[in-house]
């Protein structure tokens, strides 16, 4: 498990259809979780520049949280930011929290969803959730 | 992963059960793959020239490599077009659609769908190298594709598909259908309901009649068979088990009114329409549309549906795909876009068919969410992209021909049905919120232009009511009785292709491994789906023959022109649209030599 790393992104795009709207993604927390469930701190991210394998990875987040693609995402001009975690060893899983702020004509909405990755050979999306929404 | 080897002549004793446990691996063998198979170029997106204003960038084909390229769809000269660059291939630019004005009418109208709720695949490659369904597709299937055979009786100069090109026979098993009908029908959220039996020729199945039976049996509601109906022109009492089977429409090859324009079956067209009236089974004529070749002809076709409203429920033009690599001034000659042909059918009957009478597919996807806010269940939903497909309803009043939107506002009427909708999932009562969409109904009704062949007033409601409210196909049955469809559905080729198009497709087709593969990838991309897929399932030509006895050169059809043009019914059904005197025997018999179907 040594040398693993978990990507994590930030980005900004307009949305075309159904409708008009600007999307943004802000990375709130990246935390590890051992196996006894206790806490472990990641030392901090570097930024490394995207790749193709990324955007399948960075969709496959956006699917899930969204039901967006990259073909929706390319609709307009997007701005992707990609920060990487060294894993620690004994981190057993992860837990992104990734605050998604859309806005259209006349409405604003941001929502914190918590997404939680097994960490084994690799690091897979295990789940998705949604902990809060608020609507302006 | 190698692909592997299959031998389907092995295959022909296995039960349904069979097929499910060994399709996994075999889909997982036939995927796509990169390196291989396709690159990915996700570099910036193209620019724009001067004259030309930004719609949307998107992603596309590079139409020589395949390779996964971005693309801009922009404003020019009232056009609309995609253009692309390949890093290998250099620029590609096509007309994704022939009117600006209309493209943004139709833009109206997208909705989101559901998708798939368990998807037979995950998300492992790129889109549109991934087709099977994945996470990421937008809509549910609405109408499943199923290739019966590749056979056929007819050896069009054009097509790639046929049997004896390909080099194989490609033909599951009734009960290798079963396993694939029972995944399209598994599907969640909304399980698929509307089957196509296409082909090939699919009526060249021995067994054609059971398969029908079989789509029905596993709960299918609504099966057409996609045919050139040749075989019913002269079986009339096969449209008739057909029709007793279960067979709902007939999706009958048309491509025009006259020889020059339909060689492919014009002389069959009165016998076929016969067999069909006697079977009573509707008939939806398909023409596929090109420049040049027969789009000065769709007004006729119109009329001469109208003219046989008894048995032709619609015409469904489909602008051509333009398949392989074509240069690009051979793509101009040919090309026809969606407004394109309706802008040709305004002209061709006079305005009495207007460019503003047609809307896109998703239109009328507020029946639906009524629908599933009345019942609570979810329903089939046409979130097709709006691009890809146009419709309008037409009744006959006496000589003339009046579209539904003429006397019903129906923009006003399906935005009040999508408000209704969301007050009736917010929990408003129901029988309240019925009795108001039967106002709104009445309230968008211009009375006094409603045909006669409709009826009185009541009447009306009741029928709109049945449709919109109880999703009562009998009653969708009897409006189909009444007027005639008009549907457009463009399908994409390497040239226009919009990968966020195929993404919200509707229209799949169920693999022999047990994938739904959205239409314009399955066609335009032949060598990493169809072709593939069928090659894999196919058993060599030879091979066949031994077992089955037969020989596949004599499924081909022989046309005997003198006795078709003069049987009463040839007369009776083109009077009008063909002069008789002008055209002898012998041309008729030299245009369909030059198509390539021979005469007796």
């Amino acid at each position: 498990m040594a040398g693993l790393k978990f990507s994590s992104y930030e980005a900004q795009f307009e949305l075309t259809l159904p409708r008009r709207e600007e999307v943004r993604l802000r990375v709130v927390e990246v935390r590890g979780l051992s196996s006894e469930g206790r806490e472990v701190q990641l030392p901090p991210p570097s930024e490394a520049p995207v790749g193709i394998a990324d955007y399948l990875e960075f969709e496959n987040r956006l699917v899930k949280m969204l039901f967006l693609t990259l073909s929706d995402v390319f609709h307009g001009q997007l701005a992707i930011r990609k920060l990487v975690y060294d894993v620690p060893e004994g981190v057993l899983a992860l837990v992104e929290r990734v605050e998604v702020s859309r806005r259209s004509s006349g409405s604003e909405t941001a929502t914190l969803y918590e997404l939680k990755y097994r960490v084994g050979a690799g690091v897979e999306l295990a789940s998705v959730s949604e902990l809060s929404h608020t609507s302006t | 992963m190698t692909v592997i080897e299959l031998n389907y002549a092995e295959m022909l004793g296995y039960r349904a059960e069979d097929f499910e446990e060994v399709m996994p691996r075999v889909r997982e063998s036939l995927m796509p793959r990169p390196g291989r198979d396709y690159k990915v170029f996700l570099g910036p997106e193209p620019e724009l020239r001067e004259g030309e204003s930004l719609i949307e960038y998107t992603l596309s084909l590079c139409p020589q490599c395949l390779s996964l390229v971005r693309a801009v769809v922009f404003e020019r000269e009232g056009k609309v077009l995609i253009r692309k660059r390949c890093p290998d291939h250099g620029e590609f630019e096509e007309v994704y659609w022939g009117d600006a004005r209309l493209y943004r009418k139709f833009r109206r109208w997208q909705y989101d769908g559901r998708g798939v709720s368990e998807p037979v695949l995950s998300a492992s490659f790129f889109c549109p190298f991934n087709c099977g369904l994945c996470v990421r597709h937008k809509s549910h299937p609405s109408l499943v594709n199923l290739v019966a055979t590749n056979r056929c009786d007819l050896s069009c100069w054009y097509c790639f598909f046929f049997a004896e090109r390909a080099g194989y026979v490609y033909e599951p098993t009734l009960e290798h259908v079963r396993y694939m009908l029972k995944v399209a029908r598994s599907l969640r959220p909304v399980s698929a309901k509307a089957l196509q039996i296409t082909g090939g020729e699919p009526l060249l199945r021995d067994d054609i009649v059971d398969l029908v039976r079989l789509a029905k049996e596993e709960g299918f509601t609504h099966v057409q068979v996609n045919t050139d109906g040749i075989r019913l022109a002269f079986e009339p009492e096969l449209a008739t088990e057909l029709r007793e089977a279960g067979t709902n429409v007939l999706y009958l090859s048309f491509d025009g009114v006259r020889p020059s324009t339909n060689p492919k079956n014009h002389w069959e067209i009165p016998y076929i329409l016969e067999s069909c009236r006697r079977a009573r089974m509707g008939i939806v004529l398909v023409p596929t549309v090109i420049r040049g070749y027969n789009d000065h002809e769709l007004g006729d076709m119109i009329r001469f549906a109208l003219r046989h409203i008894d048995v032709v429920r619609g015409v469904n033009f489909q602008p051509v795909s333009i398949t392989g690599r074509v240069p690009r001034a051979e793509r101009e000659a040919l090309r026809i876009t969606i407004p394109d042909a309706i802008i040709k059918i305004e002209e061709q009957t006079e305005g009495q068919i207007s460019r503003d009478d047609w809307y896109p597919v998703p239109f009328v996807v507020p029946i639906s969410h009524f629908v599933e806010a009345m019942t609570r269940k979810p329903q089939v939903a046409f979130t097709t992209h709006f691009a890809c497909g146009a419709a309008t309803y037409v009744f006959k009043d006496g000589d003339r021909m009046v579209p539904i939107t003429r006397f019903i506002d129906v923009e006003r009427l399906f935005e009040r049905i999508e408000e209704l909708s969301q007050v009736l999932s917010r929990g408003a009562n129901k029988y309240v919120t019925l009795l108001r969409l039967l106002r709104a109904l009445d309230s968008c009704v211009d009375w006094s232009k409603v045909p006669s062949c409709l009826g009185g007033r009541g009447r009306v409601v009741r029928l709109l009511f049945n449709i919109f409210v109880r999703h009562n196909y009998e009653a969708l049955g009897e409006f189909h009785y009444k007027t005639l469809f008009l549907g457009m559905m463009h399908f994409m080729d390497l040239y226009n292709h919009d990968i966020s198009r195929v993404q919200r497709c509707c229209i799949h087709y169920i693999t022999p491994d047990g994938r739904l593969i959205p239409f314009c990838t399955f066609n335009v991309i032949p060598e990493l789906y169809r072709d593939r897929i069928q090659r894999a399932f196919g058993i060599p030509i030879r091979k066949w023959e031994e077992l089955t006895g037969k020989r596949l050169v004599d499924c081909k059809y022989r046309r005997n022109v003198r006795k078709l043009v003069e049987g009463d019914a040839y007369r009776r059904c083109y009077e009008g649209f063909v002069d008789f005197s002008a055209i002898s025997v012998e041309e008729h018999v030299a245009i369909s030599r030059k198509f390539g179907v021979p005469t007796s």
